[in-house]
């Protein structure tokens, strides 16, 4: 009877470890910057189409124009971007959709869509977005401990 | 059996104060009936999963617990990793819970095994041993996480290097939850979501109350004597109820934390003991009996007060600082009303029994 209880236990924790990694896995939130920028590979100049509109879960996040940067937040492992695709003015759409898996390791990812509409290779379209650094030094924060709880009850 | 109408008003004399106060306060206020009701839905979301963490150590007879402030700390703790490895949406949710589980448990059992030492104090002993914790919930946080914790994120450690700030942002967690499935019925936003999962714990509580381990605690909070008479591990069945309110607690404290959307570091947890048990009381609640219909009469009732006694105290007095106080001592003072009523009551069964032992 307490071997069995403890098989449970092993078991429920097993599961719920399971589950944290899946989370872990399928939670990782990415914040997405799309660049319709001109990029060169291989010495090969490959330029922006007029305009592409970027929908991310069917609501558009982006009209990008040649130089323009998009922005958007998306959680899980490989980011699902649909691309409407104006080559030239007057021209018709093109709806393209995107699977694009995204690194772990990076907060914030830089999506070329130009590289991504050309088939460059990942390494080259995909980059870790680093903030501008700032000049002004941040002062120290003063931490404010509350042992005896404000008028506010936690409001 | 003939109806006392003294007695049902002694009973229920909480409740009725503060339906007398907000009736008078929700015309002084002015505020719609829309309004009121989406801010009461809003509320009723927040707190009563936090709330109904208090009802299983009232059965095992461990009155209020002051404690569950232990399983609100375990549930900031889970958040802040959570938000330091950029988990978003609902598995971000679902991870500070599971995190939040054995820091919850090995607090809870910290806490139960010191309230098993201080049997019939154990209101004052749990709200000490709050204050306790939260010193060492400090140490870790202000001085472990960064420099023994691995925390990643510049942006939640302090400009010095170490420790969390005040405020931890869960922007990308906020409301995700309430706002996964949720419908709008006469302009007031109902988190269907949120809803099923207190619904859920209701549910987990009235199916636990007729489990046998539910029943032992019953014979505890009844008689301790008795029930080890019985041969029930009274000391386990008491650490247990407190293991089980204190990861609720936690529990309650990420849905709070995610409806709010942000963490304040040091102050999130400090008075949500006080204002949970105030909640319950104002639902009619006592020390030694609770209900879930005490939980939503007293999340109702308490928060209404909360939202219109600020604006009735400006429009009587010119002030909103009046109402701010005036909800405050208002909290302060129910809790006091309740427990010395318990004494009385106490006081008062323990003097007809003594009387009917000298009639004998």
């Amino acid at each position: 009877m307490k071997n069995k209880s403890l098989i449970y236990k092993i078991i429920l924790v097993l599961v719920l470890v399971v589950i944290c990694f899946l989370m872990i896995y399928i939670g990782r939130g990415h914040t997405l910057y799309f660049d319709s920028k001109s990029m060169e590979v291989d010495g090969v100049t490959m330029n922006p189409p007029y305009r592409i509109q970027v929908n991310v879960k069917g609501k558009e996040v982006a009209d990008l124009k040649d130089g323009d940067r998009g922005m958007a937040i998306w959680i899980g492992p490989k980011a699902h971007i649909e691309l409407v695709v104006t080559k030239e003015k007057g021209v018709a759409k093109e709806n393209i959709k995107y699977d694009v898996p995204l690194p772990r390791e990076y907060d914030g990812v830089v999506i070329n869509l130009v590289g991504l509409l050309n088939n460059a290779n990942y390494d080259e379209y995909i980059s870790e977005f680093v903030p501008l650094a700032t000049i002004t030094s941040e002062s120290e924060e003063e931490v404010v401990i509350d042992d005896m709880g404000e008028l506010g009850f936690g409001e | 059996m003939k109806f006392d109408l003294k007695k049902f008003l002694a009973d229920r004399s909480v409740p009725i104060m503060f339906i007398i106060i907000c009736s008078v306060c929700i015309p002084l206020s002015g505020f719609s009936t829309g309004y009121l009701l989406n801010e009461i839905v809003t509320r009723i979301v927040r707190n009563t999963f936090l709330i109904l963490s208090l009802l299983i150590p009232i059965m095992a007879g461990m009155g209020l617990n002051f404690g569950m402030t232990l399983g609100a700390m375990a549930g900031e703790i889970a958040l802040i990793f959570t938000s330091d490895w950029q988990i978003w949406g609902i598995p971000g949710v679902v991870l500070a819970m599971i995190l939040s589980i054995p820091i919850s448990i090995l607090l809870g059992t910290l806490c139960g095994t010191l309230l098993n030492k201080s049997k019939g104090r154990e209101m004052i002993t749990s709200y000490i041993i709050s204050f306790f914790i939260n010193g060492i919930y400090q140490l870790v946080v202000l001085y472990m996480m960064g420099p023994i914790i691995p925390i990643i994120h510049e942006a939640i450690k302090l400009p010095r290097g170490y420790g969390i700030r005040n405020t931890v942002s869960l922007l990308n967690l906020r409301q995700s939850i309430d706002n996964l499935i949720s419908i709008n019925v006469f302009g007031v936003k109902i988190p269907v979501l949120s809803f099923v999962i207190i619904i859920l714990l209701c549910l987990f509580i009235v199916w636990f109350t007729k489990t046998k381990l539910g029943q032992d605690m019953r014979a505890v909070g009844q008689n301790m004597e008795v029930a080890r008479a019985a041969g029930i591990n009274v000391e386990r069945t008491r650490v247990l109820s407190i293991v089980m309110s204190t990861v609720l607690a936690g529990f309650g404290m990420i849905l709070y934390l995610q409806n709010m959307g942000n963490i304040a570091t040091y102050s999130s947890h400090s008075q949500i003991g006080m204002f949970c048990i105030a909640a319950l009381l104002v639902g009619g609640a006592s020390v030694d009996k609770a209900s879930i219909g005490n939980v939503f009469l007293g999340v109702i009732l308490f928060h209404l007060m909360f939202i219109v006694a600020p604006k009735a105290g400006t429009v009587i007095t010119g002030d909103s600082m009046i109402g701010e106080y005036f909800r405050v001592f208002i909290s302060y003072g129910v809790i006091t009303l309740a427990l010395v009523m318990y004494e009385a009551k106490k006081h008062k069964k323990k003097k007809m029994a003594e009387g009917s032992d000298d009639e004998k």
